[in-house]
């Protein structure tokens, strides 16, 4: 989801292929657009840094699910001339520079980079310098550009973690806080805070009323200095920055229904292509999931009325899936 | 808002032989339910309304499907809409602890989809369970509801013209088709602790007094009380109503037409019934002294004397308390069946125990409320009443009440014993079966069971005056013009039972070979022409007209 993933394993004996495919993931993703060929490079990638060993030819790799002919002739042409031609290509591909360079700013995606470069803006120093191209949250991406691009150490999730529970906690015992994402998955490090927060006497049927207890949770963590800056705050999804040290944070706290609380934790723990997988098993067992419910398909296609769920175990028992760990969802 | 009448069922996907679809028809019994052959995908049944309806609301009754779809149609096309996406009946954890199988759910308008403002003739119902792997699944009733009026629903409420008199229908709130309901009433009154009856169980009672066409529906009007229609019907007038001395008791059939019995029996309670209480009394007592020479009571202690009874399908607490109940009255438990037991005490069909009671022949297999409704009573009941199998239900009962020894005057036991009368009129014997007297014969037949427990002199006079308006049980003369020749080869109670019923439906009896019927259960009989059996009897009763013979 977000572009500041944390780095693939420099231990990882495949290393070096999955660097590449990352890159020719990001360039499909972001220069021409195409999220499947993206997503297609991506779970190539996965697989291989799952694999375990050194891959030795392209045909041992096209064993893996998820590496096809094309991509395993690129692994046997890197392991050749230690490059990639395409690659190259890109590399000095003035768009394709520009876009990259320019979508490492926190609101600005490939379509706006686009616009950007097409107005002449082909680096962030000039983007420095047109800040009136931008809107808010884009402003605030170019101003913690550098901070936003380092990865967050766990502990210092865990210490922001114990921040909000305990001030969600004095407000009301009874709310529900997890920190999603990869995070929550065991990684050493991540790319920005996602917290999901959830209240017995929020629930789905009742969202025809304003609830402005996001508000009232973030004007608290605004007093306790942890929040410094808000991008966005709507009735279920602030997003905005923290810092507890020395370094400014990407922070989202989404406020969900209590109904629909594990759906969404399910959701934004991922990744994403484990998500994906899990809704083509759903899909198969005659269920539609999405991050706010998990519905039985009627017998002509039709979602029915959403099942209770009571915890993340009860989505996999639903639809006869395995219980993965968080730890076991990094696909 | 009222049910929608279903006229038939369409088409199934399947159907379990014990488990039919027409089940889900039957709101009374949620023991009743559909459901489908092991091991299908998915279980679909298609109805038929009368009429197309709006449908409002949607009451459903589980029986181990985890999911429900329901769809509506008309007769004019192939084609579904979906009025209720697929709903859960069960949650994943129920469906793989097997708990609630039996859970119900309503749907109202918010429930469903923009087809609920159409009018629709045909639902499909689509039932899933894809957690028990072979299991069998369905439903075991549901309904369907509509905001509209209904116009020609053989329960509504209308008022009937009957000459210058006005019928007029009157429901009381909670009506629930039992022997003891009256005495329930009383005790609402007095303030007795009663067994709590689950708002689900309101609900059925609800839905079995909607659904029965018209059983009992108490006619009351500001003058005359008259009562409404079929055999079944139940009085309950409680002692307190002040009713006038003229009031006057009308039978009236199920299709609202007063009978000519009905009529005459009216008059001769006009005849009978004084208004003067104090000249009634001795009138029954003497009818006491000649007929019934038997009075048929016990200790409470010994009401269940020879019931020997094992329990299969309930659970603790309420199994012990039902247990308890039984043996204060005298009866033996049982663990498991053998072959001293009369009685098993059983919550649905299908028990091992229920089997097993089968194997053996016996088939006095009652539900609880039996050992309620008789502890509650201080009252045997005739079992069958309760008996499990619909089909024992509507067999006649073949054993009468006996009614528990009374210490203290309870004048209450006699609106109960009334109710029990005329809850399930049994023709009774009489000396005179001459056909002037018949409706005599109605009458004091009524009287005999009465004063069973009526022999105390110190009811209040206001009570016994106001039993003169108690109805009388309606019985047709099917047999009016027949004559009948009871072979000797039956048994003295059968015979009995044979002369009962064929006086109380007017029939004569004549020599062998003038008769039009003999009734005989001897094979050498069987080989006359005119020979019935005395279940032929019974079920002419049941149906109501001669059958033909086979």
């Amino acid at each position: 989801m977000s572009k500041r993933k944390a780095p693939s394993d420099s231990t990882n004996p495949n290393h070096d292929f999955c660097e590449f495919l990352i890159e020719l993931a990001d360039y499909e993703k972001h220069v021409v657009r195409n999220k499947y060929k993206g997503n297609a490079y991506q779970k190539a990638a996965s697989a291989l840094a799952k694999y375990g060993k050194r891959i030795n030819s392209g045909e041992e790799a096209q064993k893996l699910d998820g590496i096809g002919a094309k991509i395993s002739k690129k692994i046997d042409e890197f392991l050749e001339t230690g490059t990639l031609k395409k690659l190259d290509n890109i590399r000095v591909d003035d768009a394709a520079v520009s876009i990259k360079d320019l979508t490492r700013v926190s609101g600005i995606g490939p379509a706006k980079a686009k616009e950007l470069y097409d107005s002449g803006v082909t680096n962030i120093d000039i983007l420095l310098k047109n800040q009136d191209k931008l809107n808010h949250h884009q402003i605030l991406g170019l101003k913690y550009l550098n901070d936003f691009e380092e990865k967050i150490p766990r502990n210092e999730v865990v210490e922001v973690e114990q921040i909000i529970k305990k001030t969600l906690h004095n407000l009301d015992p009874k709310y529900k806080v997890t920190i999603c994402g990869s995070y929550r998955r065991g990684k050493e490090f991540c790319g920005d805070i996602d917290t999901l927060i959830s209240h017995p006497s929020f629930m789905s049927h009742g969202l025809k009323k304003k609830s402005d207890k996001l508000q009232v949770v973030v004007d608290i963590l605004k007093k306790n200095n942890l929040i410094t800056e808000t991008i966005s705050l709507g009735e279920a999804k602030f997003m905005g920055v923290c810092k507890v040290n020395c370094i400014s944070r990407r922070l989202d706290i989404r406020l969900n229904p209590y109904d629909q609380f594990y759906c969404a934790v399910l959701y934004f723990t991922g990744s994403d292509l484990f998500n994906k997988q899990m809704r083509e098993h759903a899909i198969k067992q005659g269920f539609t999931l999405n991050e706010y419910t998990l519905r039985p398909m009627g017998s002509t296609g039709i979602p029915g009325e959403p099942v209770e769920i009571n915890s993340e175990e009860d989505i996999f028992d639903y639809i006869d899936y395995p219980y993965k760990k968080p730890e076991e969802r990094n696909i | 808002m009222g049910p929608i009448p279903v006229d038939r069922i369409i088409s199934i996907s399947s159907e379990d032989h014990a488990h039919k679809a027409e089940n889900i028809l039957n709101v009374s019994d949620s023991h009743q339910t559909w459901r489908c052959k092991s091991g299908e995908k998915q279980a679909t049944v298609i109805l038929q309304f009368l009429k197309p309806s709006v449908i409002s609301s949607i009451d459903v009754g589980n029986d181990n499907s985890a999911f429900v779809e329901i769809f509506v149609g008309k007769s004019t096309s192939d084609e579904f809409q979906v009025l209720l996406v697929t709903s859960s009946l069960m949650t994943l954890h129920e469906c793989k602890n097997g708990l609630n199988v039996n859970k119900v759910r309503f749907f109202d308008t918010d429930h469903l989809s923009l087809a609920s403002k159409e009018s629709w003739d045909r639902v499909k119902i689509v039932c899933t369970q894809p957690y028990i792997k072979q299991s069998k699944y369905g439903l075991s009733f549901v309904t369907f509801h509509s905001k509209d009026i209904p116009q020609k629903e053989p329960i509504q409420s209308q008022s009937i013209q009957l000459g210058s008199f006005t019928l007029r229908n009157d429901d009381e709130s909670d009506d629930i088709s039992s022997a003891g309901r009256l005495f329930s009433k009383r005790n609402e009154n007095k303030d007795v602790v009663r067994m709590p009856e689950s708002p689900v169980n309101r609900l059925l009672a609800i839905h079995k007094k909607n659904l029965e066409t018209g059983k009992h529906k108490n006619a009351n009007s500001t003058n005359i009380n008259i009562q409404t229609p079929l055999m079944n019907q139940v009085n309950s007038k409680s002692p307190k109503d002040s009713v006038k001395p003229k009031n006057i008791d009308l039978n009236v059939k199920k299709n609202n037409t007063i009978t000519m019995t009905a009529v005459k029996n009216t008059e001769v309670k006009k005849k009978e019934s004084s208004p003067s209480s104090s000249l009634l009394q001795p009138s029954r007592k003497k009818i006491k002294l000649m007929k019934n020479p038997l009075p048929a009571t016990k200790p409470f202690s010994e009401l269940l004397n020879n019931v020997v009874f094992v329990m299969s399908g309930y659970e603790n607490p309420y199994r012990s308390n039902i247990r308890s109940k039984a043996l204060e009255m005298g009866a033996k438990y049982k663990h498991n069946w053998d072959l001293s037991c009369t009685h098993l005490i059983c919550a649905f069909i299908n028990t091992p125990k229920y089997h097993e009671c089968k194997r053996q022949g016996t088939y006095r297999i009652v539900k609880s409320d039996w050992i309620d409704k008789c502890h509650s009573n201080r009252c045997r009941f005739p079992w069958r009443r309760y008996a499990l199998d619909k089909w024992e239900q509507n067999k006649p009962e073949s054993e009468d009440e006996i009614c528990a020894h009374t210490d203290s005057v309870e004048t209450d036991d006699s609106d109960d014993e009334w109710n029990s009368v005329s809850a399930k009129p049994i023709p009774s014997t009489s000396q005179s079966n001459s056909s002037e007297n018949r409706q005599n014969t109605i009458t004091t037949s009524l009287y005999d069971l009465d004063t069973d427990i009526d022999s105390d002199l110190d009811i209040p006079k206001d009570i016994l005056a106001d039993e003169s308006i108690v109805p009388l049980p309606f019985i047709d003369d099917i047999f009016r013009d027949c004559s009948f020749y009871l072979s000797s080869s039956l048994k003295p109670l059968l015979k009995q039972e044979c002369h009962r019923y064929i006086i109380a439906l007017e029939g004569k009896f004549s020599e062998k070979d003038k008769c039009d019927y003999i009734v005989s259960t001897d094979t050498n009989d069987l080989q006359f022409k005119n020979s019935v059996t005395p279940q032929w009897i019974w079920d002419c009763y049941d149906a109501r007209k001669i059958l033909p013979l086979i």
